[in-house]
């Protein structure tokens, strides 16, 4: 490598249920980032390129740093088992509008099972809603156990749909360890801060060569590889 | 070197290539279930055997940038190009993976299209393929692309698309002898597929659409 050899974009990686918020979570992040990184969005929809045309359309970056992938149905492959469209579409945008600080891989919603493979996502977040019932965080999987940040989504509504914004709180703290859960309304700009915080600091630990893509991956055995600290986890799951 | 596990890794569609996301054109053609096994052969006899002669070509040791161009200009329609150019990238990946020390590394560095079937021919030398069975899996691939994609378009079960393929196994194995067949200094297949071109080119500005081609 030479001396000014430039790193490429840290991956960020945005999965989760459909209708979490993904998209609005993207472009929060592209409204609070833009004026000091230089961005890009590659989204999976299912089967039209609403997501790219939404984040399009709210103005947080120039048109041609939002480019939409086609899945052909298999959103969960497209991000884990065969990322070949979504490497192809994040270097072809570094290469058209780069040197870019950060992409934003949206997966297309999807179930609790997927999460992105360490070949396309360098470090991913994983968002639910409290609209999709305040027993998720319980049920676990790969993706609220150990995404490098859970966000929980839309906790402005919880009372409207009685969910218990502590219970999921409490829920994903007992599943994830040491790993950080934010609770966000995207329409709260210091929630949307604290997130533009986490992906921030992601960011300086790439820079810094320090990071590591840590896969959530398959439904699996309860671990703590990543903890510091001893725990008292002795759970006996069976997924 | 003895390649037939390899070259059923380089036919097997669960290996990362990228083509769970293409359905051969099946989905810009809007078909009912009965037609697609027609549209089939049709593919198969055009583009599916110029793409298979060039992939033959390249595999028997023609220039692969002179192959890009000459694939380049059988292909009229820029997403063609572009779909090509795509899923040759997601092959290459994998080629450069398997075999980083053959000719693919210098191919990969120069070429700006990496057209899937020159990319293909590299990998099947590279695999220790003959031209007649790396034009076999050109083919096969071509047919596999649009049969698997069937399930997903049309009411139509899995099973029955998996016929389909097995009925065009003799039309494969006789359009491999001729893509195949073709010398160093014959000129290339060149099929003129107007509706084929006209519909993958209205695709490619669909919004609503699973595929990419």
């Amino acid at each position: 490598m030479s001396a000014d050899f430039t790193p490429r974009a840290l991956r960020v990686g945005i999965a989760g249920p459909v209708g979490t918020g993904k998209s609005s979570l993207a472009a929060a992040l592209c409204g609070a980032l833009a004026d000091e990184l230089r961005l890009g969005v590659v989204t999976n929809d299912i089967y039209t390129d609403e997501d790219a045309r939404f984040l399009r359309s709210q103005g947080v970056l120039p048109p041609e740093r939002i480019v939409a992938v086609q899945t052909g149905c298999c959103p969960h492959t497209a991000i884990r088992d065969d990322v070949s469209e979504n490497l192809l579409a994040v270097e072809t945008l570094e290469a058209a509008e780069g040197p870019l600080d950060v992409v934003f891989v949206e997966s297309g919603g999807d179930n609790l099972t997927a999460t992105f493979s360490p070949a396309l996502a360098d470090t991913q977040i994983f968002v639910l809603d409290c609209a999709g019932g305040d027993d998720v965080p319980r049920k676990g999987g790969p993706g609220v156990e150990r995404a490098d940040l859970l966000v929980i989504n839309k906790v402005d509504i919880a009372p409207l749909v009685g969910a218990s914004v502590e219970r999921m709180l409490a829920d994903a703290g007992d599943r994830r360890g040491d790993r950080p859960t934010l609770p966000t309304s995207l329409r709260a700009s210091e929630d949307v801060a604290r997130v533009a915080d986490w992906v921030r600091s992601e960011l300086a630990r790439h820079q810094a060569g320090d990071l590591v893509p840590a896969d959530p991956g398959p439904m699996a055995p309860h671990v703590h590889a990543h903890d510091d600290h001893d725990h008292d986890h002795a759970h006996a799951h069976t997924h | 070197m003895a390649s037939s596990a390899l070259e059923l890794l380089l036919a097997d569609g669960r290996t990362p290539t990228g083509g769970f996301a293409h359905s051969g054109g099946l989905e810009a053609a809007a078909l009912t279930a009965p037609e697609v096994a027609h549209f089939l052969r049709a593919r198969l006899r055009t583009v599916g055997l110029a793409e298979a002669a060039v992939a033959a070509r390249a595999a028997a040791g023609d220039d692969p940038l002179d192959l890009d161009d000459a694939w380049a200009a059988r292909t009229p329609v820029p997403a063609w190009r572009d779909t090509g150019r795509r899923l040759g990238r997601a092959l290459l990946r994998l080629a450069l993976r398997l075999w980083p020390d053959s000719p693919l590394e210098p191919y990969a560095a120069a070429s700006s299209l990496t057209p899937r079937p020159v990319v293909l021919g590299l990998a099947g030398a590279a695999a220790g393929m003959e031209p007649l069975a790396v034009a076999r899996l050109s083919l096969y691939d071509d047919a596999a692309t649009v049969t698997s994609a069937a399930p997903k378009l049309l009411a139509v079960d899995a099973l029955d698309a998996a016929a389909w393929l097995a009925d065009v196994a003799p039309l494969i194995d006789a359009l491999a002898a001729r893509a195949a067949a073709v010398g160093p200094t014959d000129p290339l297949p060149a099929p003129a597929t107007p509706l084929l071109d006209r519909r993958a080119h209205l695709h490619h500005t669909e919004d609503r659409r699973l595929f990419v081609s």
